[in-house]
């Protein structure tokens, strides 16, 4: 995901990088694995932007990797509770 | 929180365009009263010519040295220079105020928010958290006005991170001169009737000002909900929010307790908060 910049917020940076990660999921059947590494900061809007969405339109075709951080792992959580959602993680 | 009473006896509007500030009865400002003195003064009195500062103390030392005086006299159009140069008081920690009028400006900080937090000792989790907290609430402010600022005027967000090293606390500050928590969400909750059952609401799980169905009958709102995580089951702290005239003290996940619900305030929040860290 640091390909994205290691600082990932607002909602429309998120809903741009939703756009980008839709069309790919789109043009295939695999599932796509989201690793963290080198994020340092993620703010639940993005986070629910982008993952909030993909879980809803492609449940079970995400996985999160390296969301080691208590920061990372708080917009997760905040996203997973306020949108009745189960992120599956590596 | 009783810093309003404190605010009327400080800001005096005498004639020919002058903003009188009179620190006299000033011993302390916190964060939220100094936004809130930010957005008094703008929305009270619209077309400055001239600073006069009496009486003053290390309040006003204090609001020199974070560019208080300076960055006001810059939105009413004129120059403000100081007396004598802005004594450091807060070179212990950090203090900055930033007023702008597009949140890309807030964005451009935000790497160097959270470089500064590290280097003042904090640890990258908390680092992060304070970062992600800062930037979802700056997020929300323009979000929420978009296209319903009062005037291009209004169209404003003044912010204050300071850090108490002594203290082991951040405490921010984000007030906008928008349509406050009611006209946000009245158009989607339209049997909201006052401020704090908008607030109450905001500060519930998903409760979301966007229209209904939004992103393919998805529609997540989670700003005020982590910020309340953060400060409830994690860092601990306090937080406070106004909108317009009310102001309130979020106790618990979800709870709160009105404070004052006649503040002289006819537009815009404040989101205050403090985060203690180890």
């Amino acid at each position: 995901m640091n390909k994205y910049g290691k600082f990932l917020h607002s909602r429309e940076e998120g809903e741009l990088a939703y756009r980008k990660i839709r069309d790919l999921l789109e043009k295939t059947s695999d599932d796509f694995i989201f690793d963290f590494e080198g994020v340092l900061v993620l703010a639940p809007s993005y986070c629910d932007e982008v993952f909030g969405k993909l879980q809803v339109n492609f449940p079970n075709r995400i996985k999160i990797k390296n969301n080691t951080s208590h920061g990372l792992k708080v917009a997760f959580e905040t996203v997973e509770e306020t949108g009745g959602l189960n992120f599956n993680w590596v | 929180m009783d810093s309003h009473k404190q605010l009327k006896l400080l800001l005096i509007h005498s004639l020919e365009n002058v903003l009188v500030f009179d620190f006299q009865e000033i011993c302390l400002l916190d964060s939220f009263a100094i936004t809130e003195l930010f957005v008094l003064a703008l929305t009270s009195y619209p077309n400055i010519k001239k600073f006069e500062i009496r009486n003053p103390n290390s309040v006003s030392d204090y609001l020199n040295s974070v560019g208080f005086f300076k960055q006001l006299a810059a939105i009413y159009n004129f120059t403000y220079k100081p007396e004598a140069d802005p004594k450091a008081l807060h070179n212990k920690g950090i203090a900055i105020l930033t007023a702008h009028e597009e949140k890309s400006t807030f964005y451009a900080q935000a790497e160097n928010i959270y470089s500064i937090l590290l280097s003042s000792g904090l640890s990258n989790d908390t680092a992060s958290i304070i970062t992600a907290s800062f930037l979802e609430v700056i997020d929300n402010a323009f979000i929420h006005n978009l296209g319903k600022w009062p005037t291009n005027y209004y169209k404003k967000v003044v912010t204050l991170i300071h850090h108490h090293e002594f203290k082991k606390e951040i405490a921010i500050s984000v007030a906008d001169l928008g349509i406050g928590f009611l006209g946000t969400l009245k158009e989607r909750y339209p049997d909201l009737t006052n401020e704090t059952e908008s607030i109450a609401l905001a500060l519930k799980a998903n409760t979301s000002s966007r229209p209904k169905n939004f992103a393919n009958q998805y529609s997540g709102g989670n700003g005020l909900f982590y910020l309340q995580k953060n400060i409830f089951n994690g860092l601990k702290g306090e937080l406070y929010i106004r909108s317009t005239n009310t102001l309130l003290q979020i106790t618990s996940l979800e709870n709160f307790q009105i404070l004052n619900s006649e503040l002289p305030y006819k537009y815009g929040a404040n989101i205050f908060f403090k985060l203690k860290y180890v």
